[in-house]
């Protein structure tokens, strides 16, 4: 009976010293030290928009080829955004950024989003899937992005 | 300000020190903390519901066997009996719950029909287990899609067949013998009366009374040393939008490597232009200064092809680099579920123990699953995107050194061809020469070597 006694008077103890040392009085270095450890998720590269909430579950991956290069990422958006939210507020971020992009219903009831942006002779492609919600979580928001050199030849419209 | 915050920190680092040594005593003299136990494995399954306790299987089974046989003529009967066990080929099935089996007798065959219901998911796992043990006496022969089998042969005892069709959690097995007649009749009749009796008797107690194989439903029971949990199919898509146009690949694709280079002109060599004899009997001299020539061949001095202008390729060609697809990927995920109702004829039907499960775990699980496939398919499809966007480069590369290739390769080709066709030109004159001094030994032409005479 008496050790948890002692247990509980030593940590009590402890938060006592504790809150002495987090008083008003706390060095800027501490504070430093707190606000490092509430780092956001990581961002996606090239200004490629995340969904409000959402965060990285895997990538970038990035891919090279001589010609081009790329990357892909998985994101998982918040469970209170619905699929038309996500599709619509990633649309105008990308469209703000100059992408021009079409979007367009999946037959599983998710959108597909497929932007194109040119700078001078080179042009990147963004593929985007916001599927429907996972169980127990928002939409899944899959990335695929490459750039490369822009086709120069004389081709008609997309097939 | 400065005294008063030394001394809160000197405080603090006595109080500190006080705290962990006392945590630090109070730990290392306490019993060690005794592991949960974790839960045993389960190997077999729960022992069935005794059959006073009445379980809706129970209305099932009861005359079932008798029930299908009523559309044969029999010409001995005999009383059912239960709790028999289910047997094919000498290899038990384990686990039924419930079971009925009849012998009856035709004129020409003896029939044995049992009818055996299983926990939920059960009857899967026990219907593998009979067509492996069939497996053993003869060929199987399946239905497609369906959780259905016959097996039949020949031996010292006469013919024998045997039909197993699974309906939700029951199971029939029938089996027929007969000293000199196809016992495969029979059973037709009788496998043919199961399929309207026994949906029938399941219609009000079976969520799914079908016979349709499924994959999954041996792994949800969960007494099987297989149980996996409900899972299910989840079909995940990655829509990808093409990059190139239809028109703009074939504009890539239609340029073929072709060579450009071109040797020179064949030149006529009249020296090497061979000598033609006159014809037999005609007078020749031994000089062949005058004698008539044929046509002067047209050949290309080897010393004097000069090679493409561009560097002789170091390494071979690499293959033609391919335009990826990737514009639309469909996949299937295996993701657990709550098993609310229960496999086969669900949990209900022989009082079968549900397994625990959170929703929110299953859930967790399922999501897990499908991202894990979703990442699989976007890392594919982004590497496919960035090949897609490098090819049309990454050709008219290839397509540059694969010119260059065919300008060299044609190159080599007229050298050896020169050289050859030189070679040619040269042993014609040579073989004409000799001819001449062969009919000039003589002064005159000889005239052609006399025909072989045929054996007789």
């Amino acid at each position: 009976m008496m050790r948890p006694a002692l247990m509980m008077l030593g940590l009590s103890i402890a938060c006592v010293g504790i809150a002495a040392c987090g008083s008003p009085q706390a060095t800027p270095e501490a504070t430093a030290s707190v606000s490092a450890s509430t780092t956001t998720a990581p961002e996606l590269p090239d200004g490629i928009p995340l969904p409000v909430g959402g965060s990285v579950i895997d990538g970038p991956n990035t891919s090279k080829e001589s010609q081009a290069t790329g990357w892909s990422a998985v994101a998982l958006a918040s469970p209170t955004a619905d699929v038309a939210s996500v599709s619509a507020e990633l649309t105008q971020e990308l469209q703000a950024a100059g992408w021009v992009d079409e979007v367009s219903p999946t037959a599983d009831a998710g959108m597909s989003i497929s932007a194109t942006r040119t700078v001078g002779d080179t042009t990147s492609w963004l593929n985007v899937n916001v599927t429907p919600p996972l169980p127990e979580g928002g939409s899944a928001v899959t990335y695929r992005f490459a750039t490369g050199q822009t086709p120069s030849l004389k081709g008609g419209g997309r097939a | 300000m400065n005294q008063h915050r030394l001394a809160y920190v000197a405080m603090g680092g006595a109080l500190a020190l006080i705290s962990v040594a006392s945590v630090g005593f109070a730990m290392s003299a306490a019993p060690d903390p005794v592991a949960a136990p974790e839960p045993a494995p389960i190997e077999s399954g729960p022992p069935a519901p005794p059959s006073a306790i009445p379980i809706p299987a129970d209305a099932v089974v009861q005359g079932a066997s008798t029930a299908v046989t009523k559309t044969i003529k029999t010409a001995d009967d005999s009383a059912p009996t239960s709790a028999r066990p289910v047997r094919v080929c000498d290899q038990e099935a384990q686990g039924w719950v419930r079971s009925e089996t009849v012998r009856v007798a035709t004129k020409q065959s003896a029939l044995t029909v049992q009818v055996a219901a299983w926990r939920a998911g059960a009857a899967a796992g026990a219907y593998s287990d009979l067509v492996e043990a069939a497996q053993d006496c003869g060929p199987v022969y399946p239905a497609e899609n369906l959780d259905q089998f016959r097996t039949g042969s020949t031996t010292s005892d006469g013919l024998w067949s045997i039909g197993v069709q699974r309906f939700g959690d029951v199971l029939v097995v029938a089996s027929a013998s007969s000293l000199n007649s196809d016992p495969d009749a029979v059973l037709d009749k009788v496998m043919k009366s199961a399929k309207t009796e026994l949906p029938a008797r399941l219609s009000s107690v079976c969520i799914d009374p079908s016979s349709t194989s499924d994959k999954y439903l041996a792994a949800r029971d969960p007494y099987s040393p297989d149980y996996n949990g409900y899972q299910r199919d989840v079909k995940t898509s990655i829509v990808s939008a093409p990059v190139l146009s239809k028109k703009e690949i074939r504009l890539v694709q239609a340029e073929s490597p072709t060579a450009t280079w071109r040797g020179p002109g064949g030149v006529s060599y009249p020296q090497w232009a061979p000598l033609v004899l006159p014809p037999p009997g005609t007078p020749i001299s031994a000089d062949t200064s005058t004698a008539p020539r044929g046509a002067a061949p047209v050949l290309v001095d080897p010393a004097k092809i000069v090679g493409p202008s561009s560097s002789q390729p170091s390494g071979a060609l690499g293959d033609e680099p391919q335009l990826p697809d990737f514009e639309q990927k469909n996949s299937v995920a295996t993701a657990p579920a709550v098993d609310t109702d229960g496999p086969g004829c669900g949990w209900s039907f022989t009082a079968t123990v549900s397994p625990v499960v959170t929703e929110e775990e299953v859930n967790q699980q399922a999501q897990q699953e499908i991202l894990s496939q979703l990442i699989k398919d976007t890392k594919k499809q982004g590497q496919a995107l960035v090949e897609t966007v490098a090819w049309p480069q990454e050709r008219a590369e290839w397509l540059k050194a694969a010119k260059i290739q065919a300008d060299w390769n044609a190159y080599y080709a007229a050298v050896s061809n020169a050289r050859a066709t030189t070679a040619q030109a040269k042993a014609a004159y040579d073989t004409s020469v000799a001819a001449w001094q062969a009919a000039a030994v003589t002064g005159v032409v000889p005239g052609p070597p006399p025909a072989p005479v045929p054996a007789p």
